[in-house]
């Protein structure tokens, strides 16, 4: 069973917003929501800045708090480990909205909460997500943890990474590269 | 079962119904304001009914929620309505369940509001939800045991059972299977509350809910809400029929201001040490959170409902020599039952008002937020109830109303419980 991944490398995200774009049609996001979003923020003061860019999504926590919230079971891990929602099945309760560390679940106009599902309409076909097909500058990368050969797993080896909020537990499986 | 049914019901009930909300220039001044307060009821009933049509209609886009603060004033209703019945289940209780024979009187009129205030309490969640219907059928067939929330509606889904149970058994003068049905009441309710404090106990993404003492605190806070809705109730009713309290009332409403007081001093103990530990620091969600109560943007909604209507105003009025009069021992129930309501609100958007996304560094830390309390809200995630979701709750409050005032006068409650 292949333990899905992706990789946002700060060094080369611009913060082109491509992926936000390429997601919103992909998936039929609708206005005024957003599946993904980019992110700056300097650090320091002049002349020691820095500048921490980043795109961001859902990040298919392996510990799920949306999953164990869910009264109907709509929020599901799927093989592979990707976070689901299943709209059909899902009432609208917010309650996986309330419980998300990291607020990426928004709700959709058609009644069930949405978000990121790393486009698992794609991946089924061994395609890339949508964001990371799209990214210019190769900031993105999906792949098997488990997998020596993918690209996620060689960054996490060769280079520094962190999560996001790690002391939450939630085991994410978005990695930032440094 | 119908006919069952039928003999809890007073002969000639549907004109006594009617009577309630016609004029009759023979009633007694303070008939005529209750009929007029009964009238204005009806009214805003009917406008919620509206509202909550609208609602399931159109969904989210008419309510004042949004994808940051997901939970509003319909989820804050729901936990007060739910607790208040949880409230009024357990201190009606205290008479026929476990043997307090002040408070045996209390027993049918306690269950028929907790009845009341539980359908009302389940018609704001069902608003609330985008899809109820599929809840009921999803809950069933598409189960989550590890959800707080499933566990919610299905306990809650016991108690409304076992509630109308222990109502009709209660009317039905069949004592013995009362109290037995009694019994699973106050075990479903003390499991069904504490649950529901369980669902914002356990999260943990939300530091201002997450602990563990959550549970307990709903529990006690259910039971200051059931009791001051008691003691307002049996005043009023009086108030309105008689113009006073009358003979049987008066050591029981008494008995009422004094477990009220107890419940409303052990609930002082909890808010005082949960304003202390919050404000003393840790996590920024919960100093910042409590802060706002204390000096910041919900100065006013703290200090004046939580503490002043809540606490000093029945305080004294409990603890001195005003609790003698009938009026001021409603207004003793009264306050901090509309200040509770007030208190579920805050409780609800306080979890919710820090974004739990502030830009954070490689090492977790913070590096770009603002600091909201210090004197602007600014920072805070703002949330205000949509017309339709005021209606609502409004109009759910005066549903209780109406199905405890209808059931006052349709079913065979009985001399004891104070009605000719």
């Amino acid at each position: 069973m292949p333990r899905f991944a992706m990789t946002v490398d700060e060094k080369l995200c611009v913060t082109c917003n491509a992926c936000v774009v390429a997601c919103k049609s992909e998936n039929g996001v609708p206005a005024g929501a957003v599946r993904c979003w980019t992110l700056q923020a300097e650090r320091g003061t002049f002349p020691n800045l820095s500048l921490e860019t980043r795109s961001e999504r859902c990040n298919h926590c392996e510990n799920a708090p949306c999953v164990n919230a869910c009264p109907t079971g709509a929020s599901h891990h799927e093989p592979g480990g990707i976070v689901a929602v299943a709209k059909g099945r899902c009432v609208g309760c917010k309650a996986c909205i309330a419980a998300c560390p990291y607020e990426v679940r928004y709700i959709h106009p058609e009644g069930y909460v949405d978000k990121c599902s790393f486009c698992t309409h794609r991946t089924r076909e061994g395609k890339d997500p949508a964001c990371v097909a799209i990214c210019p500058t190769g900031a993105l990368a999906f792949g098997d943890l488990d997998d020596p050969h993918s690209e996620v797993a060689r960054h996490l080896r060769t280079r520094r990474f962190f999560v996001l909020k790690p002391e939450e537990d939630t085991r994410p499986r978005l990695f930032f590269l440094v | 079962m119908s006919i069952a049914l039928a003999s809890l019901v007073e002969p000639g009930a549907a004109k006594r119904l009617l009577l309630l909300f016609g004029a009759n220039p023979a009633d007694p001044p303070p008939l005529r304001r209750g009929k007029r307060l009964l009238q204005a009821t009806l009214v805003a009933a009917g406008a919620g009914a509206v509202a909550g049509i609208v609602a399931f209609a159109r969904g989210h886009h008419v309510m004042g929620t949004t994808s940051e603060i997901p939970w509003g004033v319909l989820i804050a209703s729901y936990v007060f309505f739910v607790a208040t019945s949880t409230g009024l289940s357990l201190v009606g209780s205290l008479g026929h369940v476990f043997g307090v024979r002040l408070f045996e009187p209390l027993a049918k009129k306690a269950s028929l509001l907790a009845l009341a205030t539980l359908l009302m309490g389940l018609v704001c969640i069902g608003t609330e939800l985008e899809r109820p219907l599929l809840l009921v059928a999803m809950a069933i067939t598409s189960p989550n045991p590890t959800s707080p929330i499933w566990w919610m509606g299905a306990l809650y889904g016991i108690v409304t059972v076992v509630v109308a149970l222990d109502l009709y058994y209660l009317l039905a003068e069949d004592h013995a299977k009362a109290k037995a049905v009694g019994v699973v009441a106050v075990v479903a309710e003390i499991a069904a509350n504490s649950n529901l404090g369980f669902v914002f106990g356990s999260n943990h993404a939300r530091p201002f809910w997450h602990g563990p003492f959550m549970p307990v605190y709903f529990i006690v806070t259910s039971l200051v809400s059931g009791a001051a809705l008691l003691l307002t109730a049996i005043c009023v009713e009086d108030y309105f029929a008689h113009g006073r309290l009358r003979g049987g009332n008066a050591p029981l409403a008494r008995g009422l201001a004094r477990l009220l007081a107890s419940l409303l001093a052990v609930m002082a103990f909890f808010t005082i040490w949960r304003i202390l530990s919050g404000a003393q620091g840790g996590h920024r969600h919960v100093s910042e959170a409590t802060l706002a109560f204390v000096v910041g943007p919900m100065f006013t909604s703290f200090w004046f409902f939580e503490v002043f209507l809540m606490y000093l105003v029945p305080f004294a009025i409990l603890r001195g020599p005003m609790r003698e009069r009938p009026a001021y021992l409603a207004a003793a129930g009264a306050l901090p039952f509309a200040a509770m309501f007030v208190a579920r609100l805050d409780f609800v958007y306080a979890g919710q008002m820090l974004s739990l996304r502030p830009v954070l560094g490689r090492a977790g830390e913070a590096i770009a937020y603002s600091p909201p309390f210090k004197g602007s809200p600014a920072g805070f995630l703002a949330y205000t109830p949509s017309i339709v979701e005021v209606l609502v709750v409004f109009g759910a409050m005066s549903g209780a109303l109406l199905l405890y005032v209808a059931g006052l006068n349709v079913l065979r409650l009985g001399k004891e419980a104070g009605r000719d």
